[in-house]
């Protein structure tokens, strides 16, 4: 019996070594201290990945088709305003975890409808569910404040110390290490049993089935787990900048979400972190030079992804990364 | 056993001696085509049963309607005495029916472990553990070795299939059968299409393949189907033919007139 190191090695690296953490965390330090007066910018950055995270995890590791994360991400927003405004419960982090669970119901009770068909069904049902919600949230203003969003939204401080500030310095380090355990969280999944299952399913579903697989059940677990990610999202996004607006049902959420993913590249957490990145610089960098031809850059850069480098980004630095003998084998 | 009598119905007693795979008037057509016509079998623990007929007879249907892929018109068929139709397809692996596929069907962007380790881990229920690396569950990937090392992998765990000539991808695909300890084991064709030298590494797979494993092997050659089978079953246009041993069915002139005859 081969001990645990050799086995490893049978293994799809899915991830990145482990020290990758450390320079990637290491420079959202140096960012905080540098980029002082940015912050907002980051935090946009933070809750992007995390949005894509979840995406990234559905899709690329399960193969999920979804084109209305909004639908999970903005379900999870609202929670984080209706908890204070409504129920007085300001306290972020629990709120934070309740706007996750509120993703999760959400993906696991649409699931049940989006998942049962194929890959068309799916996207389609993913995209009606978050069109309806948009129309639900226009439809109640006085509860959700519609396009104004809603008002009086006032987080506590964070554990009792650190007040979010008009700044972004408690927003930045609390989105940073909001990311940090969603990240780690779902390298665990992803390298597990469960996670070798995913790709399976992923590859495979018919055969996953002769193999005894619950399949069904199974995307429903894995799309409400995403459904939590997803809300986490949300919520930090409402909690961060104190307002929500029915915006975060909006179709262009969902669809900036995948973007990210696929010029990242799916089936790798880090992909999400580099489309982000990527995505904002390049946002920033095009819609200062000329905002109404920033989306013909956006679609010149997914299509050189798609010719050269196909599996995104990543896949080139995987690429590099061999070469000079850094990495093992590459996923997908 | 050497006749094509059935008893009237399974006896769903669990004693050695009923049959672990009993169908019965098993009936499917597709439109005005009759592909399955009545057919019914017994098939004992660790049986090694060939399933022979010519092209389009209905083999792949037959195994298509045992494991769940297709409803059956009507008719009936018990597995260990559990009521084989009313289960679901994932149920019916969990109960011990086990397949390969006659066009490989496996997770291609995964190594060759991981292909047996999902098989494993879904089988020792571990593929619903969130929180520990794989590589961990120790007691999984010994199980997945054990297998690679009965289908002559074990060089090759690390590769992607993807990777992998064709050859050895039939014999993941006996490894991925193998590892879910089917009671009974229904082989689409696993040496088709192959070379003559990979061919011969899946038969002999196959011929070790444990004892008290029941199997139906559908294949087209001959030289295989007689040294493996100790019962053949010939299928012809939807329903049952023969059934009887290998001496039985080679000096059937019937068989030899419809089958035999048009393949030599
Ligand atoms: N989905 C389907 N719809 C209509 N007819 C079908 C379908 N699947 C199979 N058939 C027909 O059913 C008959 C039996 O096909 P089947 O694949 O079971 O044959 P087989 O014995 O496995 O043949 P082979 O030796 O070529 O694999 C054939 O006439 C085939 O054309
Ligand atoms: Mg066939």
């Amino acid at each position: 019996m081969a001990e645990p190191n050799t086995l490893r090695g049978r293994f799809t690296q899915v991830e990145g070594p482990l020290w990758l953490l450390v320079p990637i965390y290491l420079a959202a330090v140096a960012y905080f201290y540098l980029m002082g007066n940015q912050l907002h910018l980051g935090m946009a950055v933070v809750n992007m990945i995390i949005l894509a995270l979840s995406i990234d995890f559905i899709l690329g590791f399960a193969g999920i088709n979804s084109l209305g994360q909004a639908a999970l991400s903005g379900a999870g927003a609202y929670m984080a305003g209706f908890l204070p405004v409504y129920f007085g419960w300001a306290e972020p982090i629990t709120g934070l975890l309740v706007a996750g669970l509120v993703g999760a119901v959400m993906a696991y009770v649409t699931g049940i409808i989006a998942l049962r068909g194929g890959e068309l069904t799916v996207l389609a049902m993913t995209i009606i569910v978050a069109a309806i919600l948009y129309e639900f949230a226009n439809s109640y203003q006085d509860i959700t404040g519609g396009f104004d969003g809603l008002r009086g939204i006032d987080i506590d401080r964070v554990f009792g110390l650190f007040k979010f500030d008009l700044w972004g310095r408690t927003g930045f380090v609390y989105s940073v290490c909001v990311l940090f355990v969603v990240h780690i969280a779902l390298r665990v999944i992803v390298n597990s049993p469960f996670g070798v299952m995913m790709r399976g399913l992923r590859e495979n579903p018919v055969r996953m089935r002769a193999l005894g697989t619950p399949v069904f059940h199974r995307l429903l677990i894995i799309y409400a787990i995403g459904g939590f990610v997803a809300g986490i999202a949300g919520g930090l996004q409402t909690q961060t900048h104190e307002f929500v607006s029915m915006e975060v049902f909006a179709f262009h959420v969902s669809a900036t979400a995948l973007t990210v993913v696929i010029i990242g590249g799916l089936g790798r957490l880090y992909g999400a972190f580099i489309g982000a990145v990527i995505y904002v610089v390049f946002q920033d960098v095009f819609a200062k030079m000329a905002p109404q031809y920033w989306y013909f850059w956006l679609g010149l850069l997914l299509v050189l992804v798609a010719l050269f480098a196909h599996g995104g980004v990543v896949s080139l630095i995987d690429k590099a990364a061999a070469r000079i003998g850094l990495a093992g084998r590459r996923a997908r | 056993m050497s006749t094509a009598t059935v008893s009237p119905s399974a006896a769903p007693t669990a004693d050695g001696q009923s049959p672990v795979l009993a169908v019965r008037d098993l009936c499917l057509s597709f439109g005005a085509i009759r592909v399955a016509r009545d057919i019914s079998f017994d098939l004992a623990r660790g049986e090694r049963l060939a399933l022979i007929g010519p092209n389009g007879a209905g083999k792949t249907t037959l195994i298509n309607l045992l494991t769940g892929v297709l409803k059956p018109d009507s008719g009936s068929a018990t597995l260990g005495g559990r009521d084989l139709l009313a289960l679901k397809p994932h149920q019916r692996v969990r109960a011990g029916l086990g397949r390969t596929y006659q066009i490989t069907s496996l997770f291609r962007a995964m190594t060759v472990f991981e292909n047996i380790f999902v098989a494993v881990s879904e089988r020792m229920g571990a593929s619903t553990m969130l929180w520990r690396p794989a590589w961990s569950r120790t007691d999984v990937c010994a199980e997945v070795e054990r297998i690679l090392e009965i289908v002559s992998l074990s060089d090759v765990a690390s590769e992607p299939i993807s990777d992998l000539p064709y050859g050895r991808q039939r014999l993941v695909e006996l490894g991925l059968a193998l590892a879910l300890e089917p009671k009974v084991l229904l082989l689409d064709e696993p040496a088709a299409g192959i070379p003559h030298r990979e061919a011969e590494v899946v038969q002999r797979t196959v011929d070790q393949l444990p004892d008290d494993i029941a199997i139906i092997l559908v294949e087209h050659d001959m030289d295989l189907v007689f040294r493996f089978a100790r019962e053949i079953l010939v299928l012809v246009e939807g329903a049952v033919l023969r059934r009887g041993t290998p001496d039985e069915i080679a000096a059937d002139p019937e068989v030899k007139r419809i089958y035999l005859g048009t393949s030599e």
